[in-house]
């Protein structure tokens, strides 16, 4: 069951992160892993991709995406007012952006540290919708579809690990604010 | 809104009837300048192009005309026009409106208002496989469920981000 939390647009001018970010070079474009990293979830998700006959965008295909990170792609000072805002000291934050025709399919944020993070106990995992959705940004987190949201709108996930997918068949980049933490 | 109608599975076996396409009748839809309902939405399915991807198998052609007889029967219309749309993985097709409906009705002088809209989702639920409906969601839907459209040319989108090939069945009727 989706989980809202609020609408911090009070607290984040979204619209000047959305600047920031559309007119910076990514950090780097989505899937960072591949197939052969011996990291968990990687078999699992790549195997279940190429069964369903996915094709990276780097390869002709449609899967793909931009991710952004903090005083790269914008202010830090957004993750600040965010983890104040969610009571939530910050581990991993980024925006991802699905551009037009681009998916990101089924699969869960395998993180490098993955062994450290589950020592930490309970992460608690939060996306806040950056633009008012759009028709054709689709977000999906477990059996859930985000749709028709208004910007700054924040959903904490079932779980850090939640299976999830994007895509993008509208007329504008789709931006995703992702942030998982430790409680205060 | 979305306007629930009910389960028709008992009355039909859809992963028979789909397997019985003749997959020699299939129209597969890709890009194609000016096909859309504005060129703001062409526009934006021009930079989206290696996406945009779908198959339609029409009634009569890639399959037996009876079915839509009786689902109109099913559903107590006349029907008017049918067919499936089918989505693989990793494809989707950005909103539109399906503007050979108005564009029949038109060239027979009939009256949209007077005929109703409803879609099947035929292949089993599968996470990733969206159907959007100007602002309603339809997504891992049971087998079989049928919806009903505000209006036959009501604008929609489909996307399929899942791991399995996403089927529909589109009926536009004349209540009886």
């Amino acid at each position: 069951m989706k989980q809202y939390i609020g609408n911090c647009n009070d607290v984040i001018d979204w619209n000047a992160v959305v600047d920031s970010v559309a007119n910076s070079k990514p950090a780097y474009k989505g899937p960072r892993h591949t197939r052969n990293d011996d990291l968990p979830g990687i078999k699992e998700i790549s195997e279940a991709w190429d069964k369903a006959g996915y094709t990276l965008a780097s390869e002709g295909g449609t899967v793909g995406w931009d991710m952004c990170i903090p005083e790269t792609n914008f202010d830090r000072s957004v993750v600040d007012k965010f983890s104040d805002y969610v009571g939530v000291d910050v581990l991993s934050c980024w925006v991802s952006v699905i551009h037009q025709g681009c998916h990101a399919p089924w699969h869960w944020d395998t993180q490098d540290n993955e062994e450290e993070l589950k020592k930490l106990g309970a992460i608690e995992r939060f996306h806040v919708h950056m633009q008012d959705t759009r028709p054709g940004h689709i977000l999906i987190v477990e059996d859930e579809l985000y749709y028709n949201a208004k910007q700054g709108d924040v959903y904490k996930w079932p779980d850090r690990n939640a299976w999830h997918a994007g895509s993008n068949c509208g007329q504008n980049p789709k931006y995703i604010f992702n942030f998982f933490g430790t409680k205060r | 809104m979305k306007k629930y109608v009910g389960n028709c599975s008992d009355a039909f076996d859809w992963e028979q009837i789909i397997s019985k396409f003749d997959e020699q009748q299939v129209s597969h839809k890709k890009y194609e300048e000016g096909s859309t309902a504005s060129k703001e939405i062409d526009d934006a399915w021009a930079e989206s192009k290696e996406s945009v991807d779908f198959f339609t198998y029409h009634t009569g052609e890639a399959y037996d005309p009876d079915l839509d007889k009786r689902f109109g029967e099913w559903i107590s219309c006349e029907p008017y026009m049918a067919w499936f749309s089918k989505m693989e993985t990793g494809k989707s097709c950005g909103q539109h409106e399906d503007k050979e409906i108005a564009e029949r009705l038109e060239s027979e002088g009939k009256n949209m208002k007077d005929f109703v809209r409803y879609h099947v989702h035929v292949t089993e639920p599968c996470m990733g496989g969206v159907l959007i409906i100007e602002k309603d969601c339809y997504h891992m839907e049971e087998q079989g469920s049928v919806w009903e459209w505000n209006s036959p040319d009501a604008l929609h989108l489909g996307v399929n981000a899942g791991h399995k090939t996403k089927v529909l069945y589109h009926f536009v009727g004349k209540r009886k």
